[in-house]
């Protein structure tokens, strides 16, 4: 699943981006509750991201409001869904494609 | 600790499994008491079929509702766990030292466990985990324990009361049958007695109408006692299911209370002594435990306001620090402004001086027409002078030409009457000579001299020269007359120019200078430019400094907030992922590579 090609429509600059399995320490903040997630970035994209919380179980949510913070940057951004994987974000505004790569390339997990 | 909880977790899970076998097994009774009595339970149901079906219908409706519950727990179980997972966690951080949370972010290479929010455990699974994400740790007070567990026997009413309502609804109908039943038989019963009456009780034909109406009371009775028996068997049935879910749901809570019991008394063990609480039995330490947590909390919110006091005062300072600058900075603008407005002043005092020497540009241009208008009058007059003296000069050489050819007239005349006058003194000579031949012979040697003397040529040429040296001297005076009244004319004429140039050349200065120093759109342009870039400047500045204010306040908020948010949880501080060491990370990106490894090399 992680590294299955992006086959959305979305932003120009993702296509040409993948799915590259990494591993972001991060945190996902919710507007609402101030509820405060720890786990890591699997993967990212210029308009999407999935964050795996760092449990064995995950709360099922979907459409709620939240903060992505890697590495300092914060990145608003709204749930998608909810897989084994972690949570699906789309982020509010596309990231630069440049910081995808940086943030991406310095944290890969595939050799 | 972690192999307990999961022998307890595994024990709770169990028993949600154990309870929904049970509730399957019932419904495999009920079937196979179904297939056992097929006529039998055939006939009852068509002995009154749209009330037994209907009463059927409740029925499988309350055992699916039941079923669904009791799977429904395995959510809850989820979410229990989920908590508990939590905290051991932050407890195992917290007493390993391990602040990052490796061994937490470590099973984000594993994939999780998805659980919707739970029915029963959803609220105090938000209040749980809230308290643990935040402050990375949970201290319940006695009374937050209480609502907590008041919310779950909530949740818990409210799961079992639709199946309750139709485990009601089952004997409600099941009494509907009887009653409809009794109802026909008590009817039926009535015909037979009023034909009994007619008839007479003896005949054999009063025997068989009894027998034959017999029948309808009979059917009533089937009615009755087929919707009872489906009715309560029915309830009963679904009240049995329900109950298997009411254990496990149970199981649920007690495993629940049990752990809230567990960490209250951990906390209090690992933060006073307990020594008295433990004699006590597990209620009462719990209960200790939870009021020495109360108490513990009390506490470290008075520390905390405390600190958060301190830190207010200290932030108070800070502020006045804020303030004074910013008054400081507001001092500067107000100086700013008022170096403007002077600025301001002097432009108006600049635009009077424009206005002056607009005028005096003004005069100065006429000024300077007047004298050019003078300077071309003179030189039209030193012109005309100059023509004149021309015009005489000329007139003079055409005069000294006239004397000169008068006097090559008159030399010509002269000229032409010498030589008569030789050819005559000649015709006298030779007249004379006759007479003087005859004194030559006297005289021959005189005469012949005198001959000799006569008879050489007129040196006319040496003559013409000198004429001529004389004409070329005259004429040279002339000339150099008019060359020098021409030299005196074009001199004066070049002096005039020259006059007239300097004139130009200093008007030509002047209106330079009056333009550079007096154009009101540039002088007027480049003024407007500074008190833009000034004024531009200013709002920089301003800019500058109160995002430099705003910058250092939200600084201090920030940090304030996180010093709270270290403060509340307890020791331990927050590990925030950007702060993780970069060695964690690189661990479970090596976790991460040797996982993927593992997968590829795997059959």
């Amino acid at each position: 699943m992680l590294d299955r090609p992006e086959g959305s429509a979305s932003a120009q600059s993702n296509r040409n981006l993948s799915k590259r399995p990494c591993c972001i320490i991060s945190e996902l903040m919710f507007d609402d509750t101030e509820l405060v997630l720890d786990g890591v970035v699997r993967w990212m994209l210029t308009d999407r991201a999935l964050f795996r919380e760092a449990t064995r179980f995950i709360l099922k949510r979907k459409g709620d409001q939240v903060r992505l913070r890697v590495l300092g940057e914060v990145y608003p951004a709204v749930i998608l869904g909810t897989s084994s994987e972690g949570y699906t974000l789309s982020f509010n505004t596309p990231v630069p494609a440049d910081s995808v790569e940086d943030l991406v390339s310095g944290h890969l997990t595939d050799e | 600790m972690t192999q307990s909880n999961s022998r307890r977790q595994g024990d709770s899970r169990a028993t949600i499994y154990t309870q929904l076998l049970k509730s399957l097994g019932v419904i495999a009774a009920l079937g196979g008491l179904f297939y056992y009595q097929y006529e039998f339970i055939h006939s009852a149901i068509f002995a009154q079929p749209v009330l037994n079906l209907a009463i059927l219908a409740t029925f499988g409706f309350g055992t699916l509702t039941a079923l669904i519950s009791i799977t429904h727990l395995f959510g809850e179980d989820r979410a229990m766990q989920a908590m508990k997972e939590t905290w051991a966690d932050f407890d195992e951080m917290e007493r390993s030292d391990d602040h990052a949370g490796v061994k937490r972010l470590m099973r984000t290479a594993e994939p999780a466990k998805v659980f919707e929010l739970p029915r029963i455990m959803g609220p105090v699974y938000e209040i749980v985990m809230s308290e643990l994400l935040k402050t990375r740790a949970l201290r319940v007070s006695l009374g937050q324990r209480n609502s907590m567990l008041a919310m779950i026997n909530e949740g818990i009413n409210r799961e079992k009361s639709l199946v309750n309502y139709i485990t009601g609804i089952l004997i409600l109908m099941g009494l509907i049958g009887t009653f409809i039943g009794l109802m026909e038989m008590v009817a039926s019963v009535g015909g037979i007695v009023g034909g009994l009456a007619k008839v007479g009780a003896g005949s054999e034909e009063a025997i068989r109408n009894v027998i034959r109406d017999l029948e309808a009371p009979l059917t009533g009775m089937a009615t009755g006692f087929s919707a009872s028996l489906f009715g309560l068997f029915g309830s009963l049935s679904l009240g049995l299911i329900a109950r298997f879910g009411q254990s496990a749901t149970t199981s649920i809570k007690r495993d629940f209370e049990a752990w809230l019991s567990r960490i209250s008394s951990v906390e209090a063990q690992g933060k006073s002594a307990g020594a008295g609480v433990g004699a006590s039995d597990g209620t009462t330490l719990a209960l200790a435990g939870s009021l020495l947590g109360a108490f513990r909390t009390t506490q470290g919110l008075i520390t905390r306001s405390a600190e958060v006091m301190k830190r207010l005062g200290e932030r108070q300072e800070t502020q006045t620090d804020v303030l004074t600058r910013l008054v400081e900075q507001v001092e500067t603008l107000s100086m700013r402004q008022s170096h403007t407005l002077s600025q301001l002043k002097r432009v108006d005092l600049i635009g009077d001086v424009l206005d002056g020497m607009r005028e005096e540009a003004i005069l100065r241009d006429r000024a300077a027409s007047n004298r050019l208008a003078d300077g071309i009058g003179r030189i039209a007059q030193v012109v005309d002078e100059s023509r004149a003296n021309v015009y005489e000069a000329v007139q003079e050489v055409a005069e000294q030409q006239r004397g000169t050819d008068r006097l090559a007239r008159t030399l010509e005349l002269q000229t032409t009457r010498g030589l008569e006058a030789i050819a005559l003194e000649l015709t006298t000579i030779s007249a004379a000579g006759n007479e003087r031949g005859r004194i030559y012979t006297e005289h021959h040697s005189e005469v012949e001299k005198l001959i000799r003397t006569s008879m050489r040529p007129l040196d006319v040429r040496t003559i013409a020269d000198q004429l001529g040296a004389s004409v070329d001297e005259r004429l040279a005076a002339g000339f150099g007359a008019v060359a020098a009244s021409f030299d005196e004319s074009l001199a004066r004429l070049v002096n005039g120019l020259d006059r007239l140039g300097q004139t130009q050349a200093e008007l030509a200065d002047r209106l330079l200078a009056v333009d550079a120093a007096t154009t009101p759109a540039e002088e007027m342009r480049a003024f407007g430019q500074n008190i833009e870039h000034g004024i531009a400047n200013g709002l920089s500045e301003i800019a500058r400094v109160l995002e430099g204010v705003l910058a250092e306040k939200s600084q201090q908020l920030r940090n304030d907030a996180v010093a709270a948010q270290k403060e509340t949880s307890s020791d331990s501080s927050l590990t925030e992922g950007f702060g993780v060491d970069q060695a964690v990370t690189d661990a479970i990106i090596e976790r991460f590579r040797r996982k993927t490894r593992a997968s590829r090399t795997a059959p």
